[in-house]
């Protein structure tokens, strides 16, 4: 396995006080077949009452609040990823996955790229899922700022740029309406400054990852966080917050994400001799 | 003059409420300005903008006879019986899914199945603690369920309020004809939010004035003795729910009756663009430090497509044989049902499962040309967003229209309540189209309601 770290902050400014201010983070990465997390440390400022939760699909979430007045918000986590060379994760199937969800759902320019790529189903599902993950990526062109969180498979191939999103979300349809279930996967990719985002298929045993931006396979250089239906089920904080003056509150961001591989001092430890 | 059509009934029972109708519609007038004056209304979108209007109100009652009554409380129980049986098994283990009696694509597709709901079991393991279920009579007597609605069904605070204004209007009425006084609503509704209560007060939670039943919220929290909030008195700390008085000290919240959609609910949560909702309440409800009534996540049981399914949920976790009948429903989605879909279009009302409060029902007569194409096209090629139902030929009741009495399609909406026990309220809004001929009677196009005396013998 590889030994990863990984470190993800990010920074938020607001141009005037704000206050009431609730917040939902997903900060620890989830621990699978695949994947293992230790280490994990995490700080939030300025912060009150939080504490980590576990929602319906078993992903921690640490939810808190800060009532006081203030212009910044600040969260850091950091930890270790022990990380296998595969892309196969073990795990059970949920119908959901195989239905368009808000962001997957099946527009005329979707269904007309499908039947002009479409393989015969009688090929293997990680056959069809790969000839899903060529089309796609050779449809799209890498284009930042095209598209926005909010934009759903169906325009971003209209579009045909965007970013690792609209990738999935484009591969994610395409495979469900190829009776391939499929789920969209929130993490870090080792030398990416900012969260990736890929998917993986189910094929009929095990969940595949897949990355169509980069048009390969899931490795070890791939950390997951989440997963769930598309990007809406994905995202990784949120907050509310109220204003002390009467206009909308602007705000700034910063993020900064690092993955590399981690020094490993006790190489030689017991351990490795049991 | 009024002429009354039921002179022609000769009977005792009849002259009762021919006596009794006389003397209320001889009150109407008042009983109108006391409905206007304790502001029954009723806020519509038109053309983008709010506009509140009184609810009309129609002064000649629905009268259900006990025998009737009994039969349908029968079927009511047994049927929001088995969907909150069938909301705890979707949001579990899923076993009618398992054994075959539902297609998984009904369940999982539907926009009402919340995914955050999952393994959520609420307290006394209640999902829908008011119902309302929709029916119909059909002229040759037989009552149809049209719909369930186990989100946040509206209306029981109309009947309510007229039965109020009535009896003060003209209380001899109610001494010599035996109605069951409909006035227990509240204890009825506050035992519900007592049973699941976790500790705490009763909140109920509306989003704000500019809601169409926002009426009903206030009326419904006076009677209850629960406290009226908007979503910014409420929030969560440490996984509870408190409500922020106007000292500013701090209550627990036991129990929440929500008047406010799941996607509303928790912007942590749900939707992230909304801007109204209590941050973080899920996790505060997932901890099992709070009650919400109606649960999330019951959209998956009131669908309109899951509709189809319900007499087959009846029988496959109660083991009986459904009590109430649904309107005769086909799914475009399987291919023998698109076929009569398609070959019986003129005489099948069509409902996209999606839409609510009366929008997206067409009905297939009333389709002309190249717009009936386009439509079988949509059915063609979009089969899981429709379902196609027979159109039941609904027993007129009379409303007084400018002073004249006229027949008008009405429906009924029956108020089921779980609680420790699963309770008939025995009344219900009676909600008639103003419009001779149209079956749409939802408040939200401008019906209007009548009172629903249910007789106790």
């Amino acid at each position: 396995m590889r030994k990863l770290t990984f470190v993800h902050r990010k920074s938020l400014q607001f141009d005037h006080p704000v206050f009431a201010h609730s917040f939902s983070l997903r900060l620890i990465p989830l621990t699978n077949s695949r994947q293992i997390i230790s280490n994990v440390s995490y700080s939030i400022q300025p912060s009150e009452h939080s504490r980590m939760v576990q929602d319906g699909r078993g992903h921690s979430l640490c939810i808190g609040d800060c009532d006081a007045e203030h212009m910044d918000f600040y969260y850091e986590v950091s930890g270790t990823a022990w990380v296998s060379d595969t892309p196969y994760v073990d795990g059970p199937i949920h119908a959901m996955y195989r239905f368009p969800s808000a962001l997957t759902g099946i527009g005329s320019g979707l269904r007309t790229f499908y039947e002009q790529h479409r393989l015969a189903l009688e090929a293997p599902a990680l056959t069809r899922a790969s000839a899903w993950m060529q089309a796609v990526y050779a449809h799209f062109c890498y284009t930042p700022g095209a598209t926005s969180v909010s934009t759903t498979a169906e325009d971003a191939a209209a579009l045909g740029m965007g970013v690792c999103q609209d990738y999935a979300h484009m591969m994610i349809a395409l495979c469900r309406m190829d009776h391939i279930p499929a789920r969209y996967v929130a993490g870090y990719l080792v030398g990416e400054g900012e969260t990736h985002a890929w998917l993986e298929i189910y094929d009929g045993a095990r969940w595949v990852g897949m990355d169509p931006t980069h048009n390969r396979m899931v490795g070890d250089q791939y950390i997951s966080i989440i997963f769930g239906r598309d990007y809406n089920d994905c995202i990784l904080d949120k907050g509310f917050f109220r204003s002390t003056q009467n206009k909308p509150v602007l705000q700034t961001q910063q993020v900064h994400v690092s993955v590399f591989d981690a020094v490993n001092h006790n190489s030689n430890s017991k351990d490795d001799n049991l | 003059m009024v002429t009354f059509a039921f002179f022609i009934f000769s009977n005792e029972k009849e002259k009762g409420r021919i006596m009794a109708m006389k003397q209320i519609i001889a009150h109407s007038d008042s009983i109108n300005m006391l409905l206007a004056r304790y502001g029954v209304k009723f806020g519509i979108y038109k053309h983008g903008q709010f506009i509140e209007q009184l609810f009309p109100f129609d002064p000649i009652p629905r009268i259900i006879p006990a025998e009737d009554f009994n039969y349908l409380e029968r079927g009511l129980i047994q049927r929001v019986n088995a969907l909150n049986r069938f909301l705890a098994d979707i949001y579990s283990s899923k076993n009618i899914i398992k054994d075959g009696i539902i297609p998984e694509d009904f369940v999982f597709s539907s926009s009402g199945y919340l995914p955050e709901c999952e393994g959520i079991m609420p307290p006394a393991g209640i999902f829908s603690h008011i119902s309302g279920i929709d029916l119909v009579q059909a002229k040759d007597g037989t009552w149809y369920v049209l719909e369930d609605n186990l989100r946040i069904p509206s209306g029981a605070s109309y009947p309510l309020i007229a039965r109020d204004l009535t009896r003060r209007a003209d209380p001899q009425v109610f001494n010599e004809y035996p109605v069951i006084d409909n006035r227990d609503y509240a204890d009825i509704l506050k035992e519900t939010m007592d049973h699941v209560n976790l500790g705490g007060i009763n909140v109920i939670l509306t989003p704000g004035r500019y809601n169409s039943a926002f009426f009903e919220h206030s009326y419904l929290a006076e009677k209850t003795g629960s406290v009226l909030a908007m979503p910014n008195e409420l929030f969560v700390q440490d996984c509870k729910l408190y409500y922020r008085d106007d000292q500013g000290s701090k209550q627990r919240v036991g129990a929440l009756y929500r008047r406010l959609s799941d996607e509303f609910l928790d912007p942590c949560t749900f939707r992230p663009d909304s801007l109204i909702g209590v941050p973080n309440l899920m996790a505060a409800y997932r901890a099992g430090n709070v009650a919400i009534i109606n649960t999330p996540g019951n959209g998956v049981a009131d669908d309109k497509g899951i509709y189809y399914f319900v007499p087959k949920m009846i029988q496959y976790y109660l083991n009986e044989e459904p009590i109430l009948k649904n309107a005769p429903t086909y799914l475009p989605i399987y291919e023998e049902d698109r076929n009569y879909v398609l070959d019986n279009f003129d005489n099948l009302v069509i409902k996209d499962v999606a839409e609510a409060g009366g929008y997206g029902v067409v009905f297939g007569s009333k389709l002309e040309g190249a717009e009936k194409e386009r439509f079988r096209e949509l059915v063609k090629n979009e089969p899981r967003r429709f379902i196609a139902q027979e159109v039941i030929d609904f027993l007129d009741l009379d409303i007084m229209d400018e002073g004249k009495q006229v027949p008008r399609k009405a429906d009924l909406r029956a108020f089921v309540l779980s609680g420790e026990t699963t309770r008939v309220w025995a009344s219900g809004l009676t909600r008639f189209s103003r419009v001779a001929d149209s079956f749409i009677v939802n408040s939200s196009q401008g019906g209007g309601f009548k009172d629903t005396w249910v007789l106790s013998r």
